[in-house]
């Protein structure tokens, strides 16, 4: 390690490290210096270390290789987070840094003799291999799983990292912040239009920003990076560095992630942006050239090498060779020689620079330029100690001693974002890259991502795409835009790409694909055995399905499909991105997600009593109280005195104007024209198939106007329901959803009335105030007025107190202190659900599903047949279904006594003779009754009284039963005389 | 008969803090000042303010205190301390922001929401900041001068009214409806979220100055 650490450059003006700013951190046991802003990867490379990682199949080791995360090489642990990529963490002070997937050290694996077993792992061996007998393909799934694990979590692992959450809304959104990315983000906040720029650097400048090459006269690239980023900090545009795009789809939507830094009081943000109109300047990554042993450490793409030097200040190697297939690779060449590395030689595949005044400034240097000529392979077994060149037809070769090798085949744009925004991508033999075809409106390609490649040319792209979606945001750019069209076509064409796939040998240790260990050999033999598209050899072979996705394979794959069908690159594809784009951790995905309760007004009362809540409704409802998850207090208050129980959460609507009742008898079953004022009526609301949706007590108020109450949580639906089959009529009436304007408490009890009455003088006896009837009521001398209605949900006198919401909790007090000498006790939703099941009330959530009609619910009673001209909801199927015989049918029993198991049985269990014959909907243990009782809906022939279920549930043993005896409901007071009371 | 003590109407929301001032209006006890309440930016609760939901086929045709509803739906004017809300071709809402106790016009279409709202103000320099870790809507775009857009949409994914009174790089005034059940939370979690910025409770007094110094009043 220390041998091939050495000191930085810290003299260019290309740097982005502050050279007088050590930081400190730790890899492995070591504790190491870097610079700030050196990411993880590089503060390690400029500390001498070449061997990152192990791959997963192989074990072979790997190295830095580009610098963007594109692959697993440099994933590492960091701070206790396995698979972080260290290329894009920004090295922070007192960081843990530590290589995953390795035994023992990262030079001596006692794994690394896997790579001489690649002979035992072919194409989809592991879909192939193991299988037979099927058994035992758990134990070799857990160990390939152990051997090809990439890191490990510890399970008592908990993050500090702060997660975040941010909606943008912005006009013109803008992906990539290089110089096409910026001169669109310029055009297009000079147009007036709010601008977003994402930008996944913590800086500006996108591929100009390193490099030394001429843009214009006396103007290098690095400086007019430098000059846009100074312009866009002075223009209104909102800029979000460290950010990148994981997802966007056509409409507007961009999902970005950003990473923060010590000025955020966060780590990590999801960011869901809106904008009218998107620009895609993502670029173009490094397309990998294909040689055995390309992946050994020491071998690096053109990009990572320049970056290295001209960003972070280190000389990748001391002697290096370079094979490449586009200009820049010509220009990182002579820049890195200017800078003290020694350049073997320059091979190029192809026959000729587009620039030739780049082969001149080799000659300048004394720099051997091939064209013609790539890399075959490479020497060494943990780094490069040497690199054989074949010339273009294999004829020739040359051996060159160096302990760096700078390979690209030429440049794939990035079009993951254009692909999933809907584009389609087409091969363009000129550039020999897949470019976009087509594009969806409101998305506008603009950079590298077209092919082109000359300076000034993205710029005027740049420009040209920002004002269009400027445009598309309703600015007025018309002169601006033909002047930036004319611009464009003045700029020279798109330069000329590798006109084929550099490849020797038989690819056995020739890496398509880092993350998952594919080499060429595994493609061909996934052609020869069918799989021969892109999509299909990347099942089959597992290439670009690794941490790095795509971005090894990328583009190599469809065209070494069509090389191995011996087929134009035209027609394969690219494989299909799908988000995220890049690895995001999943974290993110739920952060500051934030879930708000719906809670009643008197939640903090209820809190106080020590209520555990429900909160399946969607409202933070009480279940029970205080340690008592059988509600036997709530239970016994009702059954014998009083009970008192938070009812907010039910639907209130208030329906009224003189065509209401047309209103309720299309969405009621129960027929509520016959609803005189004062009364209330129990119904349901069905759908067209005559299948039970919701259940509501309508009361009638007065002349026309109707308080409609729903169960806890279903006010939305209800509403929505009853909007849905009213709003084509042309009648005249008002629904007001009052849910949340009126609070509700539920008085139960043989004491109920008494209570009552001692706080009203209204007559609230049994005849001044029957079953079902409504009433207007002030309590305490005028105190609080209240809407009551008596109903008969748990089988007691029930009273149902409506008031304004804001005045429910000093009600709910008065109500508690005058029911003290009642021994009044709150009960919740656990007692309600017991209760009502006693009483043998329907439970419409628990027992109805899409078969259960009315009558098969033995609720046929609650439908109204005889009115005439009624276009009820559900009214025709329950005609046709009444009498229909073969339906399932909801029956009441009580559980017969288990032999030696005494446990409960629980919803959900299945009625079984030879076959499923219908299921228990909700079973519990009545103390008031003594015995478990429950519901079931069943096949027709067992639904007779008296008939024994055999029950099943899915713990049991295969033979195991319990049984059940069919019973009449109700199954307490039938003859209904304690409600009635 | 059981006596009870007086009924005071409660509103959803109970900030942690210790009221410096307060008064009994129409019922509520409002919080006129916190003690310590900082430099903003603030969270006022005005769920107490009346609220009436308009309801009709025509409802242009409706003039509640003689003044005109905006014509257009998703639009609000601001008008003698009523902030009249077009909702949808059926529906608006008036707000009453300023002003004494005014007693709902007893006509067929008008329903006191007054209780079923919880109605919060956020105001500040940093609103805009906060609002886009709560909110997917774009509150912050320019306004034309009349009327104002208002916004029916998600905040914290719970369906509410906004309507953006004031947006200046200065200064921020929001108010936010939703339903009463969801304020407590809803008001929680903007403190939360606002802990960076320094947002904190703030009595109904540092709401009306904010209009006192616009001139609105």
């Amino acid at each position: 390690m220390k041998r091939r650490s050495r000191k930085r450059l810290t003299d260019l003006e290309t740097l982005r490290i502050d050279p007088s700013r050590r930081v400190r951190f730790r890899f492995g046991l070591r504790a190491v210096k870097g610079f700030l802003g050196d990411s993880v990867a590089t503060a390690l490379y400029g500390n001498g270390v070449r061997i990152f990682s192990r791959s997963i199949k192989f074990r072979r080791p790997r190295g830095l290789y580009s610098l963007n995360g594109d692959c697993a090489n440099c994933l590492m642990e960091i701070d206790g987070r396995p698979n972080e990529t260290a290329e894009t963490t920004l090295l922070g002070e007192g960081m843990r840094v530590r290589p995953q997937n390795v035994r023992f050290s990262l030079k001596r694996d006692p794994f690394g003799f896997m790579d001489r077993l690649d002979w035992a792992m072919p194409a989809g061996f592991h879909l192939r291999r193991f299988h037979k007998p099927f058994s035992l393909w758990p134990f070799f799934l857990k160990r390939i799983r152990r051997a090809a694990g990439i890191g490990r979590i510890a399970p008592d692992y908990r993050s500090e990292e702060l997660f975040d959450r941010q909606f943008l809304q912005t006009d013109v959104c803008v992906i990539g912040g290089g110089a096409a990315g910026m001169s669109a983000a310029l055009a297009a906040a000079k147009s007036g239009v709010r601008v977003v720029l994402l930008e996944s650097r913590p800086w500006l400048g996108g591929n100009f920003d390193h490099r030394t090459g001429e843009f214009e006269s006396e103007v290098t690239l690095y400086k007019e990076a430098r000059n846009l980023a100074a312009e866009i900090e002075n223009a209104s545009i909102r800029l979000l560095l460290r950010t990148v795009a994981v997802d966007l789809s056509g409409d507007g939507r961009v999902t970005a992630y950003r990473m923060g830094g010590e000025e955020n009081l966060w780590d990590r943000r999801l960011i869901n942006i809106r904008c009218r109109s998107l620009v895609a300047a993502t670029g173009c990554t490094e397309r990998p050239l294909l040689f055995e042993h390309n992946d050994r450490p020491g071998v690096m793409q053109v990009d990572c090498a320049y970056r290295l030097a001209r960003t972070y200040g280190i000389l990748p190697g001391t002697a290096g060779v370079f094979s490449v297939g586009h200009d820049e690779g010509l220009e990182a060449a002579a820049s890195l020689h200017d800078l003290g590395m020694m350049v073997r030689a320059v091979a190029d595949c192809r026959t000729e620079p587009d620039n030739p005044k780049l082969s001149a400034m080799l000659s300048e240097r004394n720099i051997p330029y091939l064209p013609g000529w790539h890399a075959a392979e490479v020497k060494g077994k943990k780094g490069v100690e040497g690199v054989v060149l074949f010339s273009e037809n294999g004829g020739r070769q040359q051996f060159f001693d160096c302990d760096l090798l700078v390979a690209s085949a030429g440049l794939s744009p990035v079009g993951d974002p254009l692909l999933l925004a809907g584009s389609e991508l087409d091969y363009d033999s000129r550039t020999g890259c897949y470019l976009p075809r087509s594009v969806p409106p409101g998305v506008h390609p603009a950079g590298r991502i077209t092919g082109i490649t000359y300076p000034g040319a993205l710029e005027a792209s740049g420009r040209l795409a920002g004002l269009r979606a400027a445009e598309e945001c309703g600015a007025s750019v018309d002169e601006a835009l033909r002047e930036s069209e004319a611009a464009l076509q003045e700029c020279p064409a798109p330069t000329r790409g590798c006109p084929e796939l550099p490849l020797s040998g038989k690819g056995r240790k020739s890496f398509v694909c880092f993350d998952m260990d594919v080499t060429v050999k595994h493609i061909r033999q996934s052609v020869d055995r069918g799989f021969d598209t892109a999509e299909l050899a990347k099942r089959f072979t597992g290439a670009g399905t690794g941490p790095g996705q795509g971005g090894i394979p990328g583009h190599n794959l469809p065209l070494l499909i069509a090389r191995f069908r011996e087929e134009a690159p035209d027609h394969t594809r690219p494989t299909t991105v799908r988000p995220p784009m890049i690895s995001t951790p999943i974290p993110v995905y739920g952060a500051d997600r934030i879930r708000l309760s719906r809670v009643s007004p008197v939640h903090s009362l209820l809190k106080e009593a020590g209520a555990v809540w429900d909160d399946s409704t969607g409202w933070r409802q009480a279940a029970y109280f205080a340690f008592d998850p059988a509600a036997r207090e709530g239970i016994d208050a009702v059954r014998h005195r009083v009970g008192i129980m938070d009812a907010a959460a039910q639907g209130k609507f208030r329906i009224f104007g003189p065509d209401a009742v047309h209103v309720l008898d299309r969405v009621l079953i129960g027929g509520m024209s016959a609803l005189s004022m004062g009364r209330a009526k129990h119904s349901f609301m069905c759908n067209r198939f005559g299948c039970i949706l919701y259940e509501a007590v309508t009361a009638c108020r007065g002349k026309d106007d109707y308080l409609v109450i729903t169960k806890p949580g279903k006010g939305r639906e209800v509403y929505q329901w009853i909007c849905l089959h009213a709003e084509k009529e042309d009648w005249n009436f008002q629904i007001a959803d009052l849910t949340e304007s009126l609070g509700a408490i539920r008085l139960s009890g043989p004491s109920a009335r008494d209570l009552l009455q001692g706080i009203t003088q209204s007559n609230v006896s049994n005849p001044a105030f029957p079953l079902m009837g409504f009433r207007r009521l002030s309590l305490w001398d005028g105190a609080l007025a209240v809407q009551a209605v008596r109903t008969g949900a748990v089988g007691e006198i029930t009273f149902d107190l409506f008031m304004p919401a804001s005045l429910m909790a000093p009600a709910w007090e008065a109500l508690t202190a005058a029911g003290g000498p009642f021994g009044i006790h709150p009960y919740g939703l656990a007692a309600d659900t017991l209760l009502r099941l006693e009483k043998g009330r329907f439970h419409t959530e628990r027992e109805s599903d899409n078969r259960v009609t009315l009558p098969d619910a033995g609720l046929g009673r609650y439908w109204h047949r005889s009115r005439s001209g009624s276009e009820t909801i559900g009214d025709v199927a329950l005609s046709r279904t009444a009498e229909q015989s073969g339906r399932m049918k909801r029956v009441g029993f009580q559980m017969e006594p288990a032999p030696n198991d005494g446990r409960l049985l629980k919803d959900g269990a299945v009625v079984v003779e030879d076959t499923i014959q219908g299921h228990v909907c909700l079973t519990r243990y009545s103390a008031t009754l003594g015995e478990q009782i429950g519901t079931a809906l069943v096949a027709e022939h067992l639904a007779e009284p008296g008939t024994i279920l055999n029950l099943f549930e899915h713990d049991m043993d295969p033979d195991e039963r319990r049984y059940a005896r069919v019973v009449s409901l109700p199954f307490y007071d039938p003859d209904d005389s304690r409600m009635k009371g | 008969m059981t006596e009870a003590a007086p009924f005071h109407q409660q509103s959803p929301i109970v900030f942690n803090e210790t009221p410096a001032e307060i008064e009994v209006r129409d019922g509520f006890q409002v919080v006129l000042r916190y003690e310590h309440e900082g430099g903003g930016p603030f969270l006022v609760d005005l769920s107490h303010r009346p609220k009436w939901s308009i309801q009709d086929r025509q409802v242009s045709r409706i003039r509640p205190y003689r003044m005109d509803l905006p014509r257009v739906s998703n639009t609000c004017i601001l008008q003698n301390g009523f902030l009249l809300l077009r909702l949808t071709e059926f529906r608006a809402h008036v707000w009453h922001l300023f002003g004494q106790s005014i007693e709902i016009p007893s006509e067929f279409p008008y329903i006191d929401i007054t209780g079923g709202d919880a109605l919060l103000a956020l105001t500040g320099r940093d609103i805009p900041a906060i609002l886009e870790k709560a909110a997917p809507l774009d509150l912050w775009q320019p306004q034309p001068p009349l009327p104002r857009r208002m916004f029916q949409g998600p905040v914290f994914d719970v369906d509410c009214i906004l309507a953006v009174l004031e947006h200046s790089p200065v200064n921020s005034m929001l108010l936010l409806a939703c339903g009463r059940s969801y304020g407590q939370s809803m008001a929680e979690n903007f403190l939360g979220i606002g802990e960076g910025w320094r947002l904190r409770p703030a009595g109904e007094r540092m709401f009306t100055k904010f209009f006192q110094n616009q001139g609105a009043l």
